[in-house]
């Protein structure tokens, strides 16, 4: 348990620590006018922003309802072993 | 029928109907009433839903993290699963955000990312929720566990006020809102709104039913041990 909750809270830290990519240098001007100038229609953009925020809703709907299957399976199989314990 | 199947959260399910409604009148409102923005143009239909999923990942997180210091101050098992919850979904709609974010500011910027304060503290909330996840996944029900990512949760309050205040503090690109930025007529007024009360409504549905669910799994977990000491009692007396 105490080599889980230390890989727990490596990990946590590791990504607090990640963080410190704010301190990265800002864009070149020239890598910015090379945006700039490249065209991304934004009837495209917006597609893209809709289509991911509802996969990302919608996926953590799925996993909350495979989670809940799963507990409810675990509950059932609980309530086997009582009756099956009453039973004796 | 068996006691599981007999109690389907229909009130929940009602309610999660009702806020993916809301949410789909805010989407078609915002097809079909709202005008392209004109300096930006259509992409500007993406901040509707980004300023909603940040005030869901904001209030979200910010729940988590008071729930999470009560927890800290009177351990109850009760408000260790609402502030899970609230934590959670404060992921995924942080996740919405910084999908959203960048592909707005890709047009409206010309680059996908800035290391601007509101949006690097966005981030770093958004990864200090993920981390305390992780920690609370990994240490599973240990009580040093359990403190630990509650004391990690509380961080999550004054970093969210910060992301609020970021743009007064520091400045950076990132327009305010609320203080009149992005909204030029009165149906873009109500589209705003409209996504925010469909997101908002959203949000509070999956903290309840993710509430429910780690509810439910902490009674099968308690069941289990009590079941396990009750065959390890019997087992003693039947050795005796």
């Amino acid at each position: 348990m105490n080599r889980r909750l230390l890989t727990g809270a490596a990990l946590a830290l590791a990504i607090c620590l990640s963080a410190f990519a704010a301190f990265a240098e800002a864009p070149a001007a020239q890598d910015l006018a090379r945006y700039k100038e490249e065209s991304i229609p934004g009837g495209l953009l917006a597609l893209v922003a809709y289509m991911a925020m509802w996969a990302l809703l919608a996926g953590f709907v799925g996993w909350t309802l495979l989670r809940q299957t799963k507990v409810e399976a675990a509950l059932q199989a609980l309530e086997d072993r009582i009756d099956g314990g009453a039973g004796r | 029928m068996s006691a599981t199947a007999a109690k389907r959260p229909t009130a929940l399910l009602a309610t999660l109907a009702v806020a993916t409604l809301l949410v789909e009148a805010a989407i078609v409102y915002i097809a079909v009433a709202t005008p392209a923005d004109v300096n930006l143009g259509i992409v500007q239909k993406i901040f509707y839903f980004h300023v909603g999923t940040a005030f869901a990942m904001l209030i979200s997180l910010v729940a988590g993290a008071a729930l999470s210091g009560l927890d800290l101050v009177s351990p109850s098992d009760r408000v260790d699963a609402a502030a899970r919850a609230c934590i959670e979904v404060g992921v995924v709609f942080g996740a919405m955000l910084l999908v959203s974010g960048p592909l707005w500011a890709r047009k409206s910027w010309g680059m996908y990312w800035t290391w601007e304060p509101r949006l690097t503290l966005s981030l770093l909330v958004v990864l200090l929720a993920v981390s305390v996840l992780i920690l609370r996944g990994l240490a599973g029900d240990s009580a040093t566990g359990r403190r630990v990512g509650a004391s990690l949760a509380v961080l999550a309050a004054p970093a969210s006020a910060l992301i609020h205040l970021a743009v007064k503090l520091w400045g950076g690109n990132h327009p305010s809102v609320l203080q009149g930025g992005g909204i030029q007529s009165a149906e873009m007024r109500i589209a705003f709104w409209m996504a925010v009360a469909g997101l908002l409504s959203f949000a509070a549905t999956l903290v309840a039913v993710r509430f429910r669910s780690l509810r439910l799994q902490q009674r099968v977990d308690a069941l289990e041990l009590d079941l396990s000491a009750l065959a390890l009692r019997r087992a003693a007396k039947g050795d005796a």
